[in-house]
């Protein structure tokens, strides 16, 4: 990997009210980076690359950081609300908007809302919508070996560290207490099906990044996300899976970059 | 009174499947395909024949639980086995331990069929109440995160079902129903006894002190039970100013008992393995998907297990499971001793699966189990007589129509309906024409 990663970045600011942890580093334009299901609360080299162009704005969702939702957070409105209040308190009038999996699907639900507050659009393998006969792998009651493998599109390797043992104590109940705030949002709705018709809202310019085969979230979502999106495009990255954060942190970042670049007014 | 209870447990298991080792987990993903239906119905028969036996025998309770998608317990509706258990036994109680309270989108569900079932039954039913395992989360598709709360809040609601004037309101944080408003209301008053069966969760033992509702403590090993019923103890009379019952007190521990020691071991070994090796296959991340725990109580529980080099069920050799108190297998003189320690020890007053089924068991094996139980090891915890506790309580609803027409009398209200006019006839005798002919409009009537 080329990028040298620095100190993680991190602070927690108050956002009406509720303590929330923030990463941030860089300047230039503001890119608000939602997380995913996946290596939510790490400070990766891929943020570091957003960092090295933009003032990279990377939150970590409610509850993550202490491992439990907290109580009032009941649906994926909750966190429309909160973000808007986020974007408020960093006095950010419009951000280029990026999401990585569920962060993607958190992301479309705060540009459809806040259309205003948004310059581009941008995800990154999104979950969040339903297409038949393409679900998405269950990753909540999963086999950690067959995760690792869906996620990686085969074993981890370098990136084994990611998935840390039982006998790990600590660093598993961490990361057992993040997938518990995921389940709290997508347990009972794997998807919206309502998202479909929203989506189409969101008319900015718009990128969707896939990699070039993800067995966690089948790559018909991306297909039809880039289908659904006004001013959609698809992209893909070669010879990685679902991680592919991780994976290509610099390909992806690229592609994310040149894509602001190429729009910017 | 005697100094303990004996409840014939059942998981009802389907044993017909492949060693543990050569499948990932009994439940959620065992494929189906391998439970056979004839088979079943044999199987079913016979665990129906067993519970049925119990009462013959003097056992002082059958007990049926809720689990789904498994070959460990095939009972994912246990009110249904409560139902036909009413039907054919007459006086033994009769406890689902027990419902999934959290799994049930209104929880009034079970509030019906328990009173139903207690009204049925004559007043026979124990309501046990768990909160299920992470696994049935993953079958039932239900948010593991608020189950802690919602089980709570099923639990007082259901409550307030069978104690409280209907129809009212139940305005809460995860149940929103305009008119609770229960029928039939059940027998026992003030209600069914409540049982929280559970693990040596502090949680749990912790609350079931607090409301007083009997602690039912699931398999695990003489130490850790010690632990969990010292603790009971110790909540109720630090934090709640009374001392318990033993009767509040019940651990699971299968039994099996035969003519002497090395006979109970030769017949109960390779069933009491099934059970551990096959029927206890899961695997952590379906014991705890994510969301079933808060991660600080995950953490107590692996740090516990890593401080005490405690072993996963399936891990236990025979040996450690008998040594460890995870099962008693013995002569009737050795499972007598073994629970007069526990009586003393424990300080408890019921044990469950004190002879009857497990893992593979065969019927004929588990038969006599429960004879040598019956007729070796219960009278030595009985009063002279000998006698279960049902027969020596007064049943909540009279036996006979004599008796009830003397102790209960007729309803408070008679059917009646409104002929014409201010009219009325009285349903019970309005086929009699001296009694409708006495209306006016009937007087001509044939």
């Amino acid at each position: 990997m080329s990028t040298t990663v620095s100190a993680d970045p991190t602070s927690v600011i108050d956002v009406a009210g509720e303590p929330t942890t923030l990463r941030r580093a860089g300047s230039g334009r503001s890119v608000l980076f939602l997380h995913g299901a996946f290596f939510p609360t790490r400070w990766l080299p891929f943020h570091e690359r957003l960092a090295g162009s933009y003032d990279l704005v990377a939150p970590l969702h409610p509850g993550y950081a202490e491992g439990h939702p907290p109580d009032w957070l009941r649906g994926f409105d909750d966190l429309v609300l909160h973000y808007r209040s986020l974007l408020d308190t960093l006095e950010l009038e419009q951000v280029d908007l990026v999401g990585y999996d569920l962060g993607g699907w958190i992301a479309a639900q705060l540009a459809t809302f806040h259309p205003e507050r948004i310059r581009t659009f941008t995800v990154i393998a999104p979950s969040g919508l339903r297409i038949a006969d393409a679900p998405m792998f269950e990753f909540l009651c999963a086999d950690p070996g067959r995760l690792e493998r869906a996620l990686f599109g085969g074993p981890a390797g370098e990136h084994a560290h990611f998935f840390a043992p039982p006998t790990d104590i600590e660093a598993f109940t961490d990361a057992y207490g993040e997938n518990g705030v995921t389940a709290r949002l997508v347990w009972e709705r794997r998807y919206d099906i309502g998202l479909d018709r929203r989506i189409g809202r969101i008319d900015v310019p718009a990128l969707v990044v896939t990699p070039e085969h993800d067995q966690l979230i089948p790559n018909a979502h991306a297909t039809r996300w880039a289908e659904l999106l006004p001013q959609g495009r698809l992209s893909e990255v070669d010879g990685v899976g679902h991680a592919l954060i991780v994976q290509a942190p610099d390909r992806v970042a690229d592609l994310v970059t040149s894509f602001i670049e190429e729009v910017a007014v | 009174m005697n100094r303990l209870e004996f409840y014939m447990f059942h998981l009802m298991p389907y044993p017909f499947i492949p060693p543990g080792e050569e499948f990932e987990s009994i439940w959620i993903t065992l494929p189906n395909t391998m439970y056979d239906p004839k088979q079943g119905h044999r199987l079913y028969r016979e665990y129906m024949d067993q519970l049925v036996l119990a009462e013959r025998l003097g056992y002082d309770g059958v007990l049926v639980n809720e689990h789904h998608q498994t070959a460990y317990a095939v009972q994912p509706a246990p009110n249904l086995w409560a139902a036909y258990l009413a039907a054919r036994t007459s006086q033994i109680r009769i406890g689902v331990i027990g419902n999934a309270l959290p799994l049930h989108r209104n929880p009034l569900r079970v509030a019906e069929e328990i009173a139903m079932l207690d009204v049925m039954s004559g007043g026979r039913i124990i309501s046990g109440h768990v909160r299920a395992m992470g696994a049935e989360y993953v079958s039932a598709g239900v948010d593991p995160t608020t189950s802690k709360d919602r089980f709570w809040e099923a639990n007082d609601l259901i409550v307030k079902a069978w104690t409280e004037p209907g129809p009212f309101q139940w305005h809460g944080e995860h149940y929103d129903i305009e008119y609770v408003n229960t029928w039939p209301r059940p027998l026992q008053q003030p209600h069914p006894p409540i049982w929280l069966p559970g693990s040596t969760s502090v949680d749990t033992i912790d609350k079931a002190a607090e409301r007083r509702y009997p602690f039912m403590l699931t398999p695990t090993s003489n130490w850790l039970s010690k632990t969990a019923f010292a603790r009971y103890y110790q909540v109720a009379e630090e934090q709640y100013g009374y001392t318990p019952s033993p009767r509040q007190l019940g651990r699971l521990v299968h039994t099996h008992v035969a003519e002497t020691d090395e006979q109970a071991h030769r017949e109960a070994r390779a069933h009491i393995m099934w059970f551990f090796r096959n029927g206890l296959k899961i695997p952590g991340f379906q014991m705890m998907p994510a969301g079933y725990n808060s991660k600080e109580s995950l953490r107590r529980t692996l740090e516990g297990k890593a401080k005490a080099g405690a072993k996963g069920f399936t891990e236990l050799s025979y040996e450690e499971l008998v040594e460890g108190g995870y099962v008693i297998v013995g002569s009737p003189e050795t499972v007598i001793e073994k629970y007069e320690e526990m009586i003393d020890e424990y300080k408890i007053g019921m044990v469950m699966s004190a002879g009857g089924h497990l893992g593979s068991m065969p019927h004929w094996m588990v038969q006599k189990n429960m004879y040598l139980m019956a007729e070796e090891v219960m009278p030595h915890f009985r009063e002279a007589d000998g006698k279960p506790t049902w027969a020596k309580t007064e049943p909540a609803a009279p036996q006979t129509y004599s008796e009830h027409a003397a102790t209960v009398g007729k309803p408070k209200l008679m059917p009646r309906v409104r002929w014409e006019g201010d009219e009325y006839l009285d349903t019970a005798t309005a086929h009699i024409p001296e009694v409708y002919r006495a209306l006016p409009s009937l007087r001509d009537a044939p």
